[in-house]
């Protein structure tokens, strides 16, 4: 993925060999890049060729709508966020790796209830091991701490999740969701039905020896209705479905535990912009539930559009948090590749 | 409705026994091995030797080969019954448990299992064993070995200046051994085999090298050839592969002076002037004897051994490389053994411990060693008789288990 | 330069995934590997042995299904082949390669033998009985957590440990049995004369037991799989590892404890062997069907139910081609030929229920 700045630097090389008479052809599902830079666009669906415009006719919605097949609202908002209270406190979170590389420097955050923290940052920076240490699955340094209020009241009990494992964190009834960035290798069983999977988290509930799967396919109907998921069954293969139909599923038995906590890596890529919108509003609706959101993204424009805080990642530090509605995609761009003096600071 | 089924059975089989005729004999053959190895094929030709003399069709036999030890054995006896046998043999010393099964169950069929060692002591009619006194055919084939090293040595060819690894300490010329297993069977043959090479040449001792298997041409090659590297001249055998002989030849070519006796078959295709003979059963008496009784409903007892008084043993056709006057002197040894002037355990030609024995009970009980408890009670014989030890007397299988002077095993 | 070949150049013979077969198209294929197999071997029967083709399936056939006892000795055989298949299915289902069943077989064979020879005739018929059970099961389930231990705590190889544990229980077996041979040249029946430790007979055969007990843990296990919370467990660590621990599982405790009840069962089938069938032990005692049982649980893709379908087929021309060697006195190895090619057609229209064949130049889709 590249910041901004190097997209920007791109495309004046494409644009001086077109100057040059050569003729590009550029694949992306970046609409506004294709806007910036092209001249003609054919639009694919589903395998079919839907059609070719000229640039200069089209707009983002002109042209998601040849891509959708319908018309689409392409607006992602940003509520301001309502009864906001601490839910969760990262402070000093390291992890070092098996080749003894520390993949995340001391980071200190804080997420609240009823607000989306984004975290933007160039992949491999650290932001799924950062996910993975609060989610239990991940070895951490000593003197980390993730430190969970249940509660709005700040005072009153709180838990350190550092150290437990992910059984250990739901039998304590902390609802953490979690969409990993490898869906089918970690967040799903490719070769489990719909119903399988949406008891995967859930299926040791209840002392009989066996599992019931009643629940899980009364929930597993409910999210192919509800979330519009293409598939001949319930019963199918989930690997045998499209990329946003898997993340259709994943995100929906995520939201469905009625989480606190929600966290989302790279929720949206690979999918058509229309699930990708789908998966957006679904954020938004947890958000004004109250639940606290941590968004890992790549898409910066995303990123600004859609979060309240941005924490943007380093080189495994905390290279500063920057309030989503006054920053721009080229200030995150240049705190994602180049440390800050006093890295690890307040929100600006 | 069992019971009724069973005696409607005993009842057919009865009366089809008593208007017996050679058509009426079905047998079913259960096999260790097939025609590839040659104990299992003298059997074959034996038995179809025998049934050709007694006109009983080969539509009659059921053979079953490459039959383990174990409870195949018994299932195979079953299915011989269930299509109508009358008559089940088995060749392999292991198959008794599973044949005496059988034998309980079904007593109006009769079982023979061949090598066996208890049948008399189990009480059961219809349940025999039979064995060769195969010995008397291995003290000729050392016979013939010893007119071998006795002609090697008479030649020169054999020295302690030119061959010093063929000589022990005390001078004696060494013999090598290749054994399956330290079962009496096994040391009663390599015992009457060096008596028999001692009885022409006096300053012998030998070598028995086990392999834990009776029929594994590799390990057979391999002891074979750790005795010739020892210096032995004359590899003797019991095993039932050609391993042995085969590498005797191979070394023979290479330099080394070594000749073999072989088993079973005639090892001259294999090792064609290593081969000096081979001890061998000839089944087809004892095939003959059985199926006869059957026909006739004569009763045979439940042991059978017998040796060169009825033919049973022989020795297969001297090798080219055999001594001059070997033939002749065969003759003689065949002759005073049938006639009895010559026991192979005389008793006068070996010491145990270094003392001549006068005395040497044994003992027919079949233990169940697992368990250290008595499987089949059976009486303590005196065996030295008139001087001799007599084996395969008091039962058929050898019992022979003495470990005489002049012999070491190497297990 | 000025023309480039455009087409890519396209294979004779393509290879394509099946999405989905339907009944008629499994059934269509399988029919016409078994009449593809009986019509090659036949010509096998025919040119390489000289046979009437016809009588010797008809003799095949015979070999399962022409006594009562032949077909009640063909389903004990079957139990046994089935039990250890049955013990293999949650370990495979795991993705944990148990190539060791033969040993497991074997240790729980040798447990319950040393309880036989060592307890036999000197306590009470029931004691004698549960003290065999618990020592085979209990000696199986040890022979399948030692490398499932290792497995989770340093993750070794367990296709290899597995196959090595089984030499290891081999040679075992082969010291016990030499030890109580004593000066025998063979081990025999053990308890011979008390008959203690032997099975009772049940409707008149001591191997019915086995045949009652596959039964009922053919089910069990199916359950156990398809149902159970332990069983879904086992589904997803077979899966990827990541996802159960995502999930909230102990891998490496489920993978232990399954190993446990893999070898277990093997134990287990190791007592119905000494106590209902062989009433003895050697080294061979497993038979080889410790690895013949890998081929019958992948087959059924880990369905207890088609284990027991596959385990009868591999049976039934095992009897068949013994009994072609015996009724024609044929080699052996001609008659497993016999048996091999009808084998391997059947596993091979596998392959064509989950793929198809594109011939070049024929695109028309045949779905």
């Amino acid at each position: 993925m590249l910041t901004p700045q190097e997209t920007d630097r791109l495309f004046a090389v494409l644009k001086n060999m077109r100057a040059d008479g050569k003729s590009i052809i550029i694949i992306t599902h970046k609409l506004h890049e294709v806007l910036s830079i092209s001249d003609r666009v054919s639009i694919l669906r589903k395998g079919e060729y839907a059609g070719t415009v000229d640039t200069d006719m089209a707009t983002e919605s002109s042209l998601t709508e040849l891509m959708v097949g319908k018309k689409v609202e392409l607006n992602i908002e940003c509520p301001e966020p309502v009864n906001r209270h601490l839910r969760l406190n990262v402070h000093n979170l390291s992890v070092t790796n098996a080749e003894g590389v520390r993949v995340l420097d001391s980071i200190s955050f804080e997420a609240f209830s009823g607000e989306i923290l984004g975290i933007a940052g160039i992949s491999g920076n650290g932001q799924k091991e950062l996910l993975e240490a609060i989610a239990g699955l991940q070895h951490v340094d000593a003197g980390s701490s993730v430190v969970y209020y249940p509660d709005d009241d700040r005072d009153s009990t709180a838990e350190q999740l550092i150290g437990k494992t992910p059984k250990d964190i739901r039998d304590m009834g902390v609802h953490l969701s979690f969409v990993p960035e490898d869906r089918l290798g970690m967040g799903l069983v490719g070769s489990m039905s719909m119903v399988d999977n949406m008891m995967l988290k859930s299926y040791t509930s209840g002392h009989s020896p066996f599992a019931d799967r009643k629940a899980p396919r009364h929930l597993a109907e409910e999210i192919k209705d509800s979330l519009g998921v293409v598939t001949p069954s319930i019963n199918t293969p989930v690997s045998r479905l499209s990329g946003g139909n898997v993340q259709k599923v994943l995100v929906g038995r995520e939201i469905a535990d009625a989480p606190s906590v929600l966290m989302t890596a790279y929720a949206v890529r690979g999918l058509d912009i229309h699930t990708s919108y789908t998966i957006y509003h679904l954020l938004n609706e947890q958000k004004q539930k109250g639940v606290a959101i941590i968004y890992v993204g790549e898409d910066l424009d995303v990123l600004v559009d859609l979060c309240d805080r941005i924490l943007v990642l380093c080189d495994g530090k905390n290279n500063g948090i920057v309030e989503g509605r006054k920053t721009s995609k080229e200030e995150l761009g240049l705190l994602m590749t180049s440390l800050q003096e006093n890295h690890g600071g307040t929100d600006r | 409705m069992k019971k009724l089924l069973a005696f409607v059975l005993a009842a057919v089989l009865c009366l089809a026994a008593c208007t017996a005729l050679a058509a009426d004999l079905k047998i079913g053959v259960i096999l260790v091995g097939d025609e590839t190895e040659g104990y299992t094929l003298s059997h074959i030709n034996g038995i179809k030797e025998a049934a050709a003399n007694l006109g009983v069709p080969e539509t009659q036999i059921i053979w079953k080969y490459k039959c383990p030890e174990d409870q195949t054995c018994y299932d195979a006896a079953l299915d011989c019954i269930g299509q109508g046998c009358n008559l089940i043999i088995s060749n392999s010393y292991g198959h008794q448990t599973y044949m005496v099964l059988a034998a309980e169950e079904y007593p109006d069929v009769t079982f023979t299992s061949m090598t066996g060692d208890f049948a008399a002591l189990t009480g059961l009619d219809n349940f025999k064993n039979a064995f060769t006194k195969i010995y008397e055919a291995r003290y000729v084939s050392g016979v013939v070995a010893g007119m071998k090293v006795a002609e090697l040595v008479a030649s020169g060819e054999l020295t302690a200046e030119k061959y010093p690894n063929s000589f022990d300490a005390d001078g004696n010329i060494k013999i090598g051994y290749v054994g399956a297993f330290d079962y009496s069977e096994v040391v009663s043959g390599y015992t009457a085999f060096f008596l028999g090479i001692r009885s022409i040449v006096p300053n012998v001792v030998m070598e028995v090298n086990y392999t834990n298997s009776w029929f594994d041409i590799d390990k057979e090659a391999a002891a074979a050839e750790a005795l010739i590297a020892k210096g032995c001249v004359i590899i003797g055998q019991h095993a039932d592969s050609t391993g042995a002989p085969a590498a005797t030849q191979k070394l023979l070519d290479a330099g080394s002076l070594c000749y073999s006796v072989g088993y079973n078959i005639d090892m001259i295709p294999t090792a064609p002037t290593a081969a000096l003979t081979s001890p061998t059963n000839v089944w087809s008496v004892f095939y003959t004897k059985l199926f006869s009784a059957m026909i006739n409903g004569e009763e045979i007892g439940a042991d059978w051994a017998e040796g060169y008084a009825a033919d049973a043993v022989k020795i297969t056709d001297l090798g080219a490389s055999c001594a001059a006057g070997t033939a002749e002197k065969v003759a003689e040894v065949v002759a005073a053994i049938k006639d009895g002037s010559l026991k192979v355990f005389d008793a006068s030609t070996f010491t145990v411990g270094g003392e001549t024995l006068s005395s040497a009970p044994v003992d027919m009980t079949i233990m169940d060693w697992a368990t250290m408890t008595v499987a089949y009670a059976g009486e303590t014989y005196e065996a030295i008789i008139d001087g001799a030890f007599e084996e395969s007397t008091f039962r058929s299988a050898p019992y022979f288990a003495l470990r005489i002077d002049g012999i070491t095993e190497i297990k | 330069m000025s023309q480039i070949n455009t087409a890519v150049h396209e294979p004779l013979l393509r290879v394509v995934k099946r999405s989905e077969s339907t009944m008629k198209q499994k059934v269509l294929v399988r029919a016409a590997a078994i009449l593809l197999a009986l019509i090659v071997d036949a010509l096998f029967i025919f040119f390489i042995t000289g046979l009437n083709p016809i009588a010797v399936y008809t003799t095949m056939f015979q070999g399962t299904f022409s006594t009562a006892m032949r077909f009640s000795w063909a389903l004990r055989d079957l139990a046994s082949l089935l039990l250890i298949g049955v013990a293999l299915a949650p370990a495979f289902k795991m993705r944990f390669w148990n190539t060791g069943a033969e040993g497991q077989v074997l240790v729980g064979a040798l447990a319950t033998a040393a309880v036989m020879v060592y307890y036999g005739g000197k306590v009470p018929n029931w004691l004698l009985y549960s003290a065999m059970l618990i020592a085979s099961i209990l000696a199986g389930a040890l022979w399948g957590f030692i490398p499932a231990w290792f497995k989770a705590h340093f993750n070794t190889n367990e296709t290899l440990f597995t196959l090595m544990m089984n030499y290891v229980a081999i040679q075992i077996v082969a010291c016990f049995v030499n030890i109580w041979r004593g000066q025998a040249s063979g081990l025999g029946k053990l308890n011979m004369k008390s008959k203690a430790g032997w099975f009772p007979q049940f409707f008149g055969q001591r191997y019915n037991i086995n045949l009652l007990v596959v039964v009922l843990l053919v089910v069990l296990m199916y359950c156990y799989l398809r149902y159970s919370k332990q069983g879904y467990e086992i589904a997803v660590v077979g899966e990827s590892e990541n996802t159960a621990r995502y999930a909230g599982i102990n891998v490496g405790k489920v993978i232990i404890r399954t190993m446990i009840i893999s070898g277990a069962l093997c134990g287990l089938t190791g007592f119905l062997i000494v106590g209902g069938r062989d009433q003895t032990i050697s080294t061979g005692t497993a038979g080889g069907n410790g690895f013949t049982a890998i081929i019958v649980a992948w087959l059924s893709k880990f369905n207890t139910f088609t284990m027991a379908l596959i385990s009868f087929l591999l049976i039934f021309l095992d009897k068949g081609a013994m009994e072609i060697a015996s009724a024609y006195a044929l080699n052996d190895f001609a008659s497993d030929i016999i048996a091999g090619i009808i084998l391997f057609f059947i596993l091979g229209s596998e392959f064509f229920i989950n793929y198809k064949l594109i011939v070049r130049g024929i695109h028309k889709e045949v779905r």
